[in-house]
């Protein structure tokens, strides 16, 4: 819906694999407007040693897909180091991993879980020939690249757009709800900016 | 929305498609459902394959949803008119228009400061649709779009501190378009569209520009657009230093100045500017930021500068950039190399060109004369620029002072004293800027420190560069002193003082000696004060009209050169403010304003709007009105006034005589001037009265709406006007009643107004407005519904005029009543029950009939609750109403109670027609929450049946009101039947049974046979013997039951009372009797009374009959014997 009563959000990590979808997850259920997009120009994810990891191209690749590439690899190794949960859960959630370059919509709120997906959201949306104009506020977190602390990391973006939902206007507290933030969770490397489209 | 390529072909059903969907939207419960049906509406009008025309007849359905006051619809709507202004250029008046009106706050509506938002971002993407408007539509249209668009952009760019966060940066936003689209693009982009340079310069605002705008435009004027981005521009970068910006404004703020850098890079010198403010930011970052907003401000500038470097005017600045980037902003020396296009990297730097500036703004530099002007705002524009160069001259003093001076010792001391100085925590901003320097102490290095010092100096107002800037400042300022002085013709201010008509006057400075380029040399060669002789009042008062008359003709030069509103301001004061009397120029400036009405419209409201200010003091030569004031000599404040009021009736008058009423500068005058005198509402009411007046109704109407002081007085006159034998009129002034009551702001004023107007009703004569111009001065019913004819329009939108009403009624008289009565009975059909149980509450003694009506009215239509029963009750017992105001609730009341009312309505002669409203409530009336009916109609029957009539008079009416006890409408055939047969089981069978068996028999046609077997019952057992009554009821039974009672009546009645009978109805029922006779049976016949039997028995009959017999049976024996023979 173009007119939403709430704000809309989108989350974005590098593959829209691990840490944007457990934020997908958590904030689809606490009910906010809420799209999930990697901001890299491939889905990367580790292979059976670190110099092989396995890429997808974002777009026509399904979970659907990836789930099935890595039983027929290695069936047992993805089980164990989680991806197999991890890419199930995916697609419960959504089809298919997007590119956030790729997306035409527009959203109030875009979440950075880290500084390279930061960079690059802002590179996009400032090079970008405008369209509207409308405000979006881009906002960093870091997050680090693990189940467990993606997990964290996702209840820590629910309290920040619980904040954000609940102000009357929220372009007014934003700034001090950031602070705020910042001052509990120095380590987050919070980092905040206003782009248009 | 693939819906939209299958209608590819089909219009029409696009067309429906459209139609379908608003009136989707308008019947939706929620305001999502209505959202989303919008929004296909409006994919589906500004679609390819929607005409223009199309959208245009949408438009107003659309623009009707706003009226939701829902901030989510008025942003779909702000949405869709630029869209719609996109795709079709002459929405775009429309589209300012509404935006105009969007943008004023409105605290009603939650969250309205979302919808400013949308206003301002969608204005962003207006403006160069608008300009494109403007530049390729040279008529009329575009050039009030572009003047209202004007208005607009001044409104939008005070709300650039605005108090709301996200009104502000929306602003910043807004001002980027303007500068974009207000300054020249330069040629390189335009020439090479795939350079390094095109490519970071590529906006949505590069497809139109300053340059596209042709010098001879009729009303764009390509300097005053130069000019106003050019201020825009340096307040923008004025906005960087204003102390307490937020981390989110200051980026917008930087954001928008490096992509105007990036697009304009020479113009206006704009990137050694901006990179001024980067590096004069960098080290005074705003103390209040965060540590995570302050890494971002440097990323902000790393990544600007980086880019920065793409740009071919950056190679002058190159080294400065790079040595920032490096050394302080923490780029790696590879970073910058592959930012630098390699085209150039070695290029060497141009000296910057001073030529590329416009030559008007050289001249005016050099001459700094100008800059006294306070009215010349282009003095103003180059100021900033002059400022701000003579700065960078005062940095560069302090840096060399410093950099003379950067030895060891120096800085050691400085060391020295900052250690104890230092903070005991980093503060955010230093942390973050800390990055080692590889070159620290090397040449440049010094030269760098020195120049960050040298900024911080002057800064903070300290140093040499900052001592030469105050001299050279105040140098230039006695140079003015001194030049005035020796008498060199500075343009001032005009002399706001009026001349009075004798008085010799000094020599005025002509305009034209002021506008010439002065030269220094020249200025001191030619003293004005040597030349200059007096001149006599002739002389003087012919050059003041000759200047006036060749001011009047410049007006299309000096609004080519963007100066019309000095040129306006000049006129109106040169016409009002000389002479004590200014009618002669008054005149000739009313001639031309009218010359050329559409153009000087403006000029003409600021003439009124001078006058205005003179009348109440306001003006600059107020002080010597006051003067004059005191010395009694003056034109005292009701005289100005009355020249107020002439000067307005002179310019209306003069467009009435020319029949100009309907074009826009009357509208004007009459909407837009300060104060709307009696004689200029007069001018008006002319208009109103003419046989086409739809244009002059329009003109009251939008009077009323904008002025807020004078409502009541113009609400009085437009309700006069429905006084007027007119009846065409009286329903265009309704109208406008109708329309003004659905704006909030008005309703209240109307409805007092409204009020009062009936209020005047309650006096002995009818008031001056109401009589007509022959003069009744009685009340007349005519008179009455016209007064209460706006308190009909009103009602239906505000119930709560029902109580001011029904006090007005308990007062008047009976005339009141009755009009009251006949003209608001279509508003009161429509009040709710609560606004009747208000009134009822709240009752003014002598209202009770108006009650007892609205009661009646309301209950025809819906179940009075319990409430308004009880209410209705509690009045009719205090007050002793009528006891007819209790039909309508009469399902609330107790049995008893209704049983106890029947006789009473049906014996009394003034209720007899009440009698039948009494038994289709009873009939009818059901229980509101069961469903069933409240009263069981048999018993209703039954109770009739019991009532005793006093005398005969009350059995008439019983026997009469009977016709209403059986109506067939109300009444089913088995329930009536069932009624009547319980009666005929009772011992004591009232006569009135006789009566309802003959009323029954002509109501319900199916009751013959039931009719006649009651009446045989009754006859049998001789009832009809109890009374007189009886005796009566029974004749007039037979009577009307006729051949249905004879069978009965012949059987069983005796001779005597068959005599009775017949003398009751006449000999010639015999006859009947006789027909009726020779059908009864033979077992019947034999039953009867002999004597009866004897005189119905007929016997010629009998004997014709037993002749043709006997003749039939010879004929039979003659025919027996024929055949035997043969």
């Amino acid at each position: 819906m173009e007119y939403p009563s709430k704000l809309r959000f989108a989350v974005s990590c590098s593959s829209n694999m691990n840490r944007s979808m457990e934020a997908h997850l958590i904030l689809k259920k606490r009910g906010f407007n809420i799209e999930s997009y990697g901001s890299g120009t491939q889905v990367k994810m580790p292979g059976p040693t670190i110099d092989k990891p396995n890429c997808y191209e974002f777009g026509p690749t399904t979970y659907d897909d990836i789930f099935a590439d890595l039983t027929n690899k290695d069936k047992d190794l993805y089980r164990q180091n989680g991806l197999l949960f991890m890419v199930d859960r995916n697609r419960r959630i959504k089809t298919r991993p997007q590119r956030f370059q790729a997306e035409t919509r527009e959203f109030d709120v875009i979440l950075c879980l880290e500084e390279r997906v930061f960079d690059q959201v802002i590179d996009f949306l400032n090079r970008r020939v405008g369209t509207s104009g409308n405000p979006v506020h881009v906002i960093n977190i870091d997050i680090e690249d693990n189940a467990e602390e993606a997990t964290f990391g996702a209840f820590f973006l629910a309290e920040l757009c619980t904040k954000l939902e609940k102000s009357h206007d929220f372009e007014e507290e934003i700034d001090q709800i950031i602070t705020d933030l910042e001052e509990a969770q120095p380590k987050r490397n919070l980092l905040h900016t206003i782009c248009f489209y | 929305m693939s819906y939209i390529h299958e209608l590819d072909d089909d219009k029409e059903s696009a067309t429906e498609r459209i139609g379908e969907t608003l009136k989707e939207a308008r019947d939706a419960d929620t305001i999502d459902k209505k959202i989303a049906s919008l929004s296909t509406a409006m994919h589906l009008l500004i679609g390819p394959n929607i005409s223009n025309n199309t959208l245009d007849n949408f438009l107003t359905e659309m623009l009707e949803f706003a009226e939701l006051n829902d901030h989510r619809v008025l942003c779909l709507i702000i949405d869709f008119l630029l869209k719609a202004s996109a795709k079709d250029f002459t929405i775009c008046n429309k589209t300012v228009e509404r935006y105009s009106f969007y943008l004023t706050p409105n605290n009603s509506i939650s969250r309205y400061e979302s919808v400013i938002k949308r206003v301002i971002v969608a204005s962003t993407s207006l403006y160069p649709i608008i300009l494109e408007f403007a530049i390729m539509d040279k008529n009329d249209r575009a050039e009030s779009c572009w003047e209202a668009f004007n208005e607009l952009k001044a409104r939008i760019i005070t709300l650039v501190d605005d108090v709301h966060e996200g009104v502000r940066t929306v602003t910043v936003k807004f001002l980027e378009a303007l500068i974009l689209c207000q300054s020249p693009k330069p040629k390189e982009l335009t020439a090479d569209p795939k350079s390094t340079w095109a490519i970071e310069a590529n906006t949505r605002f590069h497809k139109i520009s300053l340059t596209d705008v042709p010098r001879s435009h009729r009303f764009l004027s390509y300097h005053k657009a130069q000019l106003e981005a050019e201020q825009n521009f340096s307040s923008l970068i004025k906005q960087t230093s204003v102390a307490g910006i937020t981390s989110q404004n200051l980026i917008a703020v930087i954001e928008s100045l490096c992509m105007i850098t990036r697009c304009r890079p020479q113009w206006e010198n704009a990137l050694p500017r901006v990179f001024d403010v980067i590096k004069t930011l960098h080290s005074n970052v705003p103390p209040m930021l965060s540590t995570g907003q302050v890494k971002f401000l440097r990323k902000s500038f790393k990544y600007n500068l980086l880019r920065f470097l793409k740009l071919p005017a950056s190679v002058p600045l190159q080294q400065k950039i790079t040595t920032m980037l490096t050394n302080y902003l923490g780029a790696s020396p590879r970073e910058v190399n592959q930012s630098i296009p390699q085209e150039l990297i070695q290029r060497a730097a141009p000296p910057r060109e001073p030529a590329t500036e416009p030559a008007a703004k050289r001249a005016k530099l050099q001459n700094p004369i100008y800059e006294d002007d306070d009215d010349d705002d282009e003095a103003e524009a180059s100021t900033s620029t002059g400022a701000k160069d003579a700065r960078t001259q005062a940095v560069d003093i302090t840096s060399k002072y410093i950099l003379e001076r950067l030895n060891h010792e120096t800085v050691l001391n400085l060391v020295k004293i900052s250690l104890y100085t230092l903070p005991t925590e980093m503060p955010p901003a230093f942390a973050s800027s800390y990055t080692p320097i590889a070159n620290a102490g090397s040449e440049s290095n010094r030269q760098e420190i020195a120049e960050l010092m040298a900024a911080q100096m002057v800064h903070k107002e300290v140093g040499p560069g900052f001592e030469w800037l105050q001299q050279k400042k105040k140098k230039e300022y006695e140079e003015r002193i001194k030049a005035r002085n020796e008498g060199i013709v500075i343009a001032q201010t005009p002399l706001h003082e009026p001349i009075r008509a004798p008085v010799p006057v000094v020599k005025q400075p002509v305009p034209e000696t002021a506008k010439a380029p002065v030269i220094q040399k020249a200025k001191k060669a030619f003293n004005l004060v040597e030349e200059t002789e007096k001149i006599d009042a002739m002389e003087a008062m012919e050059m003041f009209e000759m200047a006036f008359e060749s001011v009047l003709q410049a007006e299309r030069r000096a609004v080519a050169g963007g100066a019309k509103t000095i040129y306006q301001k000049l006129v109106v004061r040169l016409a009002t403010r000389f002479w004590e009397d200014c009618a002669p120029y008054e005149n000739k400036l009313v001639e031309f304003i009218l010359s050329d009405h559409k153009k000087r419209s403006d000029l003409a409201l600021l003439w009124l709007c001078e006058l205005y200010a003179q009348y109440q003091g306001y003006s600059n030569c107020a002080l010597r009105i006051k003067d004059l004031i005191a010395e009694q000599d003056g034109m005292t404040q009701p005289q100005r006034l009355e020249r107020y009021d002439f000067s307005i009736c002179k310019i209306l008058d003069a467009m009435l005589s020319r029949n100009m009423h309907k074009e826009t500068l009357f509208y004007k005058v009459l909407l837009e001037t300060p104060l709307l005198t009696p004689n200029a509402i007069e001018r008006l009411k002319k208009v109103c009265l003419e046989k086409e007046n739809e244009h002059g109704m329009f003109m009251l109407r939008e009077s009323i709406m904008v002025r807020n002081r004078q409502r009541p007085q113009l609400l009085q006159f437009l309700f006069g006007l429905c006084f007027l034998d007119r009846p065409e009129l009286r329903s265009s002034c309704l109208e406008v009643v109708k329309e003004l009551s659905h704006l909030p702001f008005i309703r209240s004023s109307l409805c007092d107004q409204a009020r009062m107007q009936i209020n005047d009703c309650l006096e002995d004569k009818p008031p001056m407005y109401m009589r007509k111009p022959d003069g009744a001065t009685e009340w007349t019913n005519e008179m009455y519904r016209n007064a209460l004819a706006v308190y009909t329009t009103l009602m239906p939108a505000d119930p709560m005029l029902l109580l001011p009403l029904a006090a007005v009624y308990a007062q008047a008289t009976n005339l009141y009543k009755r009009a009251v009565l006949g003209t608001l009975e279509p508003v009161f059909r429509q009040l709710s029950q609560e606004n009747v149980i208000a009134l009822i509450q709240d009752c003014p003694h002598g209202a009770e009939t108006l009650v007892a009506r609205l009661v009646v009215l309301l209950t025809e239509r819906i179940t009075p609750s319990s409430e308004l029963i009880q209410k209705l009750k509690i009045l009719h017992d205090e007050r002793k109403m009528d006891i007819r105001a209790l039909l309508p609730i009469i399902g609330g009341l107790e049995k008893e109670e209704v049983i106890a009312l029947i006789p009473t309505f049906i014996f009394r002669p003034e209720y007899q027609k009440s009698v039948t409203t009494l038994f289709r409530k009873l009939y009818t009336v059901r229980d509101h929450q069961t469903g069933e009916l409240v009263f069981d109609p048999i018993e209703i029957i039954k109770e009739y049946h019991k009532i005793e009539p006093k005398d005969d008079n009350e059995a008439e009416l019983l026997v009469n009101n009977l016709e209403f006890l059986f109506d067939p409408a109300l009444l089913k055939p088995d329930i009536a039947s069932g009624g009547i047969e319980a009666v005929f089981k009772w011992e004591k069978v009232p006569f009135l049974f006789l009566h309802s068996l003959y009323t029954l028999y002509h109501k319900f046609k199916t009751f013959e046979s039931f009719v006649a077997n009651l009446f045989f019952k009754v006859t049998e057992k001789k009832m009809y013997q109890q009374s007189i009554r009886w005796k009566q009821a029974f004749f007039k039974c037979v009577r009307e039951l006729k051949s249905k009672a004879y069978p009965a009546v012949l059987t069983l009645i005796s001779f005597e009372e068959y005599e009775e009978l017949k003398e009751e109805l006449g000999a010639e029922v015999v006859v009947d009797f006789k027909a009726i006779y020779s059908t009864l049976s033979t077992l019947q016949q034999k039953n009867m009374d002999e004597k009866i039997k004897e005189e119905l028995y007929d016997k010629e009959r009998e004997n014709r009959e037993r002749d043709r017999r006997l003749r039939r049976e010879e004929r039979k024996e003659k025919e027996k014997e024929r055949s035997s023979r043969r």
